[in-house]
């Protein structure tokens, strides 16, 4: 603790909760969260998540984080989530600065201010939230004057490029936070207490695994405004490597969760059955940044989900994975799990299904999507495209999980596809119409089946919600320039006029100007910086909200910053072009992307090396870790 | 066996809706491990319910609520383990037993006492009073309700109060739950302060009463 800090207290329940929309989302103290004395701490910070409590609170990294740090006595930590926008006109009336939820101190008076970085459409929040908190946004503007303002960091999945974000932090930190933040805070008030200027902290920081400090990395241009290569300073690493927990079943994990007073998007107990996937679609990031796979013993998630049960009151508990119907013991487990519980009036969930026989009747055992709706996620419509991906699903797989799902009783199928993928002609999103068709066949020779028994049925429905791809950094498909708007728009007209006679299917496209803008950030460089800046003081803010999307300010934010945003989001990469997150190492190999992407051309499959050889992605060796997968029999 | 209880909700807790306050009961119970009666049915939940819902803002200093077991216990030790499982600035202060088929308290309650204290400099709160004093001695005073999509409506602000009385800086107002829809405090409030003055007060409903055609009034 460097500074004092008043409460804001007494002005927010007298100026500010009286006059809001959902006070109940702005309260602090909810059950389970820990009382820490600010006087005693060494070090304290706050963590910004950028979108609503109700978001922030549902996001699993925000709790870890906050279990993590408060573990440790000598620090502490506070939650910070975005006020909703008739909060912020009242705040900056009254000139009350962004505060904690935890005790309402000022986001400016804390040590150091982390900021999750969960998707590109949120970096508008980011800088809105700063200002709100009264923090210079550059971090240039912030080093002048030594110690006075905060340290401003991030870590999250877009930390893997971390370029037009790279002008507004001090530091980044690249992977899995548990072990690297507390170091991190070590470090802090280590170098505080010797007297060391944040100048010399941040090039101590640097050599620490996992810390990005950008202002060591001065990015030179070709004369045509291509990316040359990174000037990077002699004692800072010319790659930062991704930090991991190697032993999920040891790593701390927040038991006594949070209970928020308002009502959020996931309200309920959590378990992390595994960390990572390496199924390896080729167009997913997550895929690849969180590898390799590790899985907890069931035993150790049996007796976290008896204690967070407990501990919460809650009456549901969410299994918690990227694909959670890969989890070795994972049926076995579920037995165990609503043994245990389903007495008490616990049920459990799946936060997504692999699409097959199998999975569904997981999803069914569970009985927790009550007969509402069932999502699965082909990607593609036609298996060329489907090998392409390297999405595992072949037409019986999909055809299998729609039989399970309506002997289960389902009648309602939401289907997730994408469209603008690499290699992807029209044939491709005909398939996609193709595909629901024979769907609602499936339905409709099912409910004649029926009728001879005389149940009563409703009629199949799915909705076929469709997404417009956004090449990531660090896949297989990094390269690859993603479809002009004008593309994207005949693709999605054609779409249109394929659904337009099916019965039973309704057909939503994602937003193709938010697609496009997520496409210029996710593989930009930093001279987006300037955009954002512009953007920023335009009044973007809270993107992924339809109702505050404002395109027309973002073409505006390029234009002053003579920026062609068009040249970012279709550009097509060299396999010898200098990348713009090339000094970010997530540990797969770049050599290995690119085979990826050649055999994505001839739409050629790579199997997943749960159920193979080595297929040499490079993680293992490179950061000295393995998959870890549980033994397949659950102790009785 | 039934437990009735009264409860104290203040801090930041009193931007809680009532049903906010009603899923984070629910959750207590959960984790307090009470032996609670659940309904029967699909959907079962646990039998507990409250008094007449409070407004968003409010302070609570005797809430009421009714709780019904499957097992017997003492009502203290219910109180001690719903106190552990409860958040900072909500806290059970009593408890006792009731007869299973006492009538609930939402059909019962037809009185809530208020007390709001004013914040205001001593030429504000004198305006105020005037104010109260001539609300007090008129035969109507009529405001226009905005209601949420739906048309102004007209209402009678005097004969929503049955009787106010001032302590200092603090006001309190008896308003009576009418079955045609009772008056909000705040309305009074608001129709109390000169325009502009924002909510210049600390309200709290401080108790739930049935009171008979006599005036008696006791706490259910
Ligand atoms: S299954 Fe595919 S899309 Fe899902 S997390 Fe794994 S790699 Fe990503
Ligand atoms: S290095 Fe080999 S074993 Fe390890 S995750 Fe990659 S492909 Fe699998």
């Amino acid at each position: 603790m460097y500074k004092t800090a008043k409460s804001w207290a007494a002005e927010v329940e007298s100026q500010l909760l009286p006059y809001v929309d959902k006070p109940a989302q702005y309260l602090g103290g909810e059950y389970n969260t820990v009382e820490k004395d600010w006087q005693q701490a060494a070090a304290t910070m706050a963590l910004l998540f950028p979108d609503l409590y109700e978001i922030g609170m549902s996001h699993l990294g925000m709790r870890i984080l906050y279990e993590v740090v408060n573990k440790r006595p000598e620090y502490l930590l506070e939650r910070v989530f975005a006020p909703a926008t008739d909060m912020e006109k009242l705040m900056r009336e009254k000139h009350i600065p962004l505060f904690s939820w935890d005790n309402y101190h000022a986001v400016r008076d804390f040590d150091i201010v982390g900021v999750t970085l969960q998707y590109e459409m949120s970096f508008s929040n980011i800088l809105n939230m700063l200002d709100l908190a009264g923090l210079p946004l550059l971090a240039a503007d912030r080093a002048g004057d030594g110690w006075q303002w905060p340290l401003v960091v991030a870590g999250g999945p877009c930390a893997y490029n971390p370029e037009p974000l790279a002008d507004f932090f001090d530091l980044f930190i690249i992977g899995e936070g548990e072990d690297v933040e507390p170091e991190l805070l070590d470090l802090y008030t280590e170098c505080r207490r010797a007297g060391l200027s944040r100048e010399q902290f941040l090039h101590r920081a640097a050599a620490l695994p996992g810390i990005y400090v950008p202002q060591l990395y001065q990015p030179v241009y070709t004369e045509d405004g291509r990316l040359k290569a990174m000037q990077i300073e002699p004692d800072a690493p010319a790659r930062v490597q991704k930090r991991l927990v190697q032993d999920m079943n040891t790593a701390l994990f927040p038991e006594c969760q949070i209970v928020p007073f308002a009502q959020i998007v996931h309200d309920r107990a959590v378990i992390e059955v595994m960390r990572g996937c390496n199924r390896g679609c080729r167009f997913c990031q997550a895929g690849i940044i969180y590898r390799p796979v590790r899985e907890k013993s069931p035993e150790v998630l049996r007796a976290q989900a008896a204690k967070a049960l407990t501990a919460t009151g809650y009456d549901e508990l969410g299994m918690i994975s990227l694909s959670t119907a890969d989890y070795s013991c994972v049926s076995p487990l579920i037995d165990q799990l609503l043994a245990d519980h389903s007495a008490d009036g616990v049920s459990v969930s799946l936060p997504s299904l692999r699409v097959d026989a199998v999975s569904v009747g997981l999803a069914d055992k569970l009985q927790t999507v009550r007969k509402g709706g069932l999502t699965l996620a082909p990607e593609a419509g036609t298996q060329r495209l489907r090998d392409i991906i390297n999405k595992g699903v072949n037409e019986e797989d999909i055809f299998a999980a729609v039989q399970a799902a309506l002997t289960a009783g389902w009648n309602t199928i939401k289907l997730y596809f994408m469209a603008g993928l690499p290699y992807e002609t029209d044939d491709d999103l005909r398939g996609i119409a193709q595909l629901a068709r024979q769907i609602l066949a499936l339905g409709r020779s099912r409910a004649a089946a029926a009728d001879m028994d005389a149940k009563p049925r409703r009629p199949l429905n799915i909705t076929v919600s469709v997404a417009f791809f956004v090449p990531k950094a660090h896949t297989p498909f990094q390269w690859f320039g993603q479809n002009s708007r004008t593309e994207l728009q005949r693709k999605r007209e054609l779409l249109f006029a394929e659904f337009k006679d099916i019965r039973g299917a309704r057909l939503n496209c994602h937003d193709i100007e938010l697609s496009f803008l997520e496409g210029v950030f996710s593989r930009g460089d930093r001279r987006l910086g300037q955009v954002l800046l512009a953007a920023h003081k335009l009044g973007c803010k809270f993107d992924s909200w339809h109702e505050h999307f404002a395109y027309d300010k973002w073409l505006q934010a390029f234009d002053q910053a003579g920026i062609d945003p068009a040249e970012y989001a279709e550009r097509q990469f060299a396999q010898e072009d200098c990348l713009p997150w090339e000094h970010i190492d997530c540990g797969v190999s770049k050599k290995w992307l690119w085979q990826e992407w050649e055999k994505a051309a001839r739409a050629e499959k790579t199997l997943d090396c749960r159920q193979g050889p080595c297929n040499g992605c490079g993680i293992c060796p490179a950061l000295g870790c393995e998959n870890r997968y549980c033994e397949s029999e659950v102790a009785e | 066996m039934s437990i009735r209880f009264v409860y104290q909700v203040d801090g930041v807790l009193k931007f809680l809706s009532h049903l906010d306050l009603l899923k984070l009961f629910n959750r207590a119970l959960l984790r307090a491990s009470l032996p609670v009666a659940y309904s029967e049915g699909f959907n079962p939940h646990p039998k507990i319910s409250f008094g007449p819902p409070r407004g968003v803002g409010q302070e609570g200093r005797r809430e009421l609520g009714d709780l019904q077991l499957k097992e017997p216990l003492q009502p203290e030790v219910v109180m001690q383990r719903l106190n552990l499982a409860l958040p900072k600035n909500l806290r059970v202060v009593a408890a006792k037993e009731i007869a299973d088929d006492a009538p609930a308290l939402m059909a019962e309650i037809n009185l809530a006492v208020y007390e709001a204290e004013f914040i205001l400099e001593p030429a504000l709160l004198a305006a105020v009073k005037d104010k109260a004093a001539a609300f007090w001695a008129a035969d109507r005073v009529e405001i226009l309700r905005k209601r949420p999509k739906k048309r102004d409506k007209m209402i009678d602000l005097r004969a929503g109060v049955q009787y106010l009385e001032w302590q200092d800086n603090t006001l309190c107002l008896e308003i009576p739950f009418a079955e045609t829809g009772s008056v909000k405090p705040a309305e009074v409030l608001q129709y109390l302060l000169p325009p502009g003055c924002g909510a210049a007060y600390r309200l709290a409903r401080v108790g739930l009463f049935v009171q008979s055609a006599d005036n008696q009034r006791r706490e259910p």
